[in-house]
């Protein structure tokens, strides 16, 4: 019965929080093969710490470019585009605005999203990276979503539950994170 | 005889030309040696930072054979040009310095951290000497130590005052500096066989930086995203030092940039916008530019207790100025525990060492 509870015990501790695979939706019928150019938009903050958009936004232009399919425009041109078409917000587009702006900056596609979780998790003694991000990607032309997808990374295993050691740095969680994300489109 | 009289006007030409060319010869070798050492931007956060630390450098410098400028004229120089920000100097100053004071190099730099703790004090400095002439980077550095470099085993050995902290760190910075007269060399690293090998990958690297590679390049300032107020202006001068000692390209001095940037009207952060790129790149010429983001920028201080491992995360990425293009793009995340061997030996205990080597890894991989 004792080693059936300490299997039991164990296995729960085995589980690692980023250890799923990530939610996602891939339009069946679009054409990715037409997208060369994106452009990142900022990404909707839900956290507290208010520089974590960017810093995840960065690290998505670098995911994009390590990826080899397309090439990405630099985010200050994108943000230029945006200043100059009154966007205030990324919450906000409409499917007339992504036309206007895929032909200014010509792009084909956006990739745009949020940022639900990014926070360090004290746990047993340690400290621990949690991100949580979802992604889209929408078609300049038409506004439609071709690719979405939702992905919780970092998290503690089980060397860093009994020993309170081990664990990403945010950087490298964040980077996982939209790496296994991505992986649902470019695979 | 006519051989004789072809003789006696070539020497009495020879000797017109000396005598025309002989007060010059000694005033150039006079201006080669002859340096501005303009006082330091202090971003430590310290007051007393500047004020301990460029005595010394003077020092340094007049030992290594140079002749210093006046400093009281120095600072009426400065005071008449309103030159607040005295860790840059642009081409108009760099010209200005030389016809005003007779100078043939300029020696600018920053104060990266200064923390005066008796427990382990520490300190980061970065340097550039520039031509005043052609405003060209001749010779950089950045260095940093704590007082914990200095512990050989027991507590023994280690450095517990600033001020003497200071003078080994200035000895460190100035470590590769010629002396008056020689021609001003950075060692080239090259890269290490276990880091071709082993080390960091670029994120992303274009085909066209091998077919048709940019000469010269300019470093836009770096984003901040970290908690540490002036890590970004930090970062972006040790990064100016990393790429000056890399060798591969000429380096525009940041007071060349931060000039065209004011005459543009702009004030990029971390991103730019094309427009903004061709203007760049119409005033200082050049073929690519490298912007970068702090992600994190610990000096492994704390408040009280021991000292912590300093920690930094940047990334970087370069533009080809005419497409507006990211041809390269490349982070690093180090903590000064990443190199440690065993014990305490390898671990890199102060934050400017650490910031140079993150750079210099970041751009081996360009």
């Amino acid at each position: 019965m004792n080693a059936i509870r300490i299997w039991a015990v164990l296995l729960t501790l085995a589980v690692p929080a980023g250890c799923a695979k990530p939610q996602h939706f891939v339009h069946a019928t679009y054409d990715f093969s037409v997208v060369k150019k994106v452009a990142v938009l900022p990404l909707e903050n839900l956290t507290q710490d208010q520089l974590a958009g960017e810093r995840v936004r960065k690290a998505l232009v670098a995911e994009l470019l390590a990826a080899g399919v397309v090439e990405v425009i630099e985010p200050g041109q994108v943000n230029r585009a945006l200043n100059q078409a009154n966007i205030q917000s990324v919450t906000s587009i409409g499917a007339e605005d992504f036309k206007k702006l895929g032909a200014s900056l010509g792009v084909q596609a956006f990739f745009l999203g949020s940022l639900d979780v990014y926070d360090r998790i004290n746990l047993g003694g340690g400290s621990f990276p949690e991100v949580t991000i979802s992604l889209r990607a929408v078609d300049a032309s038409t506004g439609t979503i071709v690719w979405s997808a939702t992905h919780s990374g970092g998290g503690v295993g089980i060397v860093g539950r009994l020993f309170g050691f081990g664990g990403d740095s945010m950087s490298e969680a964040t980077q996982k994170t939209i790496r296994a994300a991505l992986a649902t489109l470019f695979h | 005889m006519p051989r004789m009289r072809s003789f006696a006007r070539l020497a009495g030409t020879l000797l017109a030309v000396l005598v025309v060319l002989a007060p010059a010869w000694p005033a150039a070798a006079q201006e080669a040696a002859s340096l501005a050492l303009l006082p330091f931007e202090n971003v430590s956060g310290s007051l007393e930072a500047v004020r301990i630390v460029m005595p010394l450098l003077g020092q340094a410098v007049r030992d290594r054979g140079y002749r210093l400028a006046d400093p009281g004229r120095l600072d009426a120089f400065l005071a008449r040009y309103r030159i607040r920000n005295t860790g840059r100097l642009s081409r108009t100053h760099l010209a200005a310095l030389r016809r005003e004071l007779g100078v043939g190099l300029a020696m600018v730099g920053s104060v990266a951290i200064f923390n005066d703790s008796a427990g382990n004090p520490q300190w980061g400095l970065s340097a550039r000497v520039l031509a005043a002439d052609s405003g060209a980077i001749l010779w950089a550095a950045g260095a940093g130590l704590t007082g914990d470099d200095f512990t050989i085993a027991l507590g023994l050995g280690t450095i517990t005052s600033g001020p003497r902290l200071a003078e080994e760190t200035v000895k460190a910075l100035l470590r590769d500096l010629a002396r008056a007269g020689e021609p001003l060399v950075m060692p080239s690293r090259g890269r290490p066989v276990l880091s071709r090998l082993f080390g960091i990958k670029a994120s992303y690297r274009s085909p066209t930086l091998e077919s048709d590679p940019p000469r010269r390049v300019a470093v836009l300032p770096f984003e901040n995203l970290s908690e540490r107020k002036g890590a970004g202006r930090i970062v972006e001068d040790i990064f100016t030092v990393a790429l000056a000692r890399h060798g591969r390209f000429e380096i525009v001095e940041p007071g060349a940039v931060s000039e065209a940037l004011v005459a543009i009207g702009a004030a990029p952060y971390g991103n730019i916008d094309l427009e903004t790129l061709a203007a760049l790149r119409q005033r200082v010429e050049v073929d690519a530019v490298i912007l970068g983001t702090v992600l994190n920028y610990s000096e492994g201080l704390k408040r009280a207790g021991a000292a912590t491992s300093p920690e930094v995360t940047l990334d970087a990425r370069m533009l080809d100025a005419e497409t507006g293009r990211i041809v390269w793009f490349a982070e690093r995340v180090l903590n000064g525990d990443d190199s440690r061997i065993a014990m305490h030996f390898g671990t890199i205990k102060a934050m400017v060492p650490l910031v140079l080597k993150a750079a210099s890894e970041v751009l081996d991989t360009l």
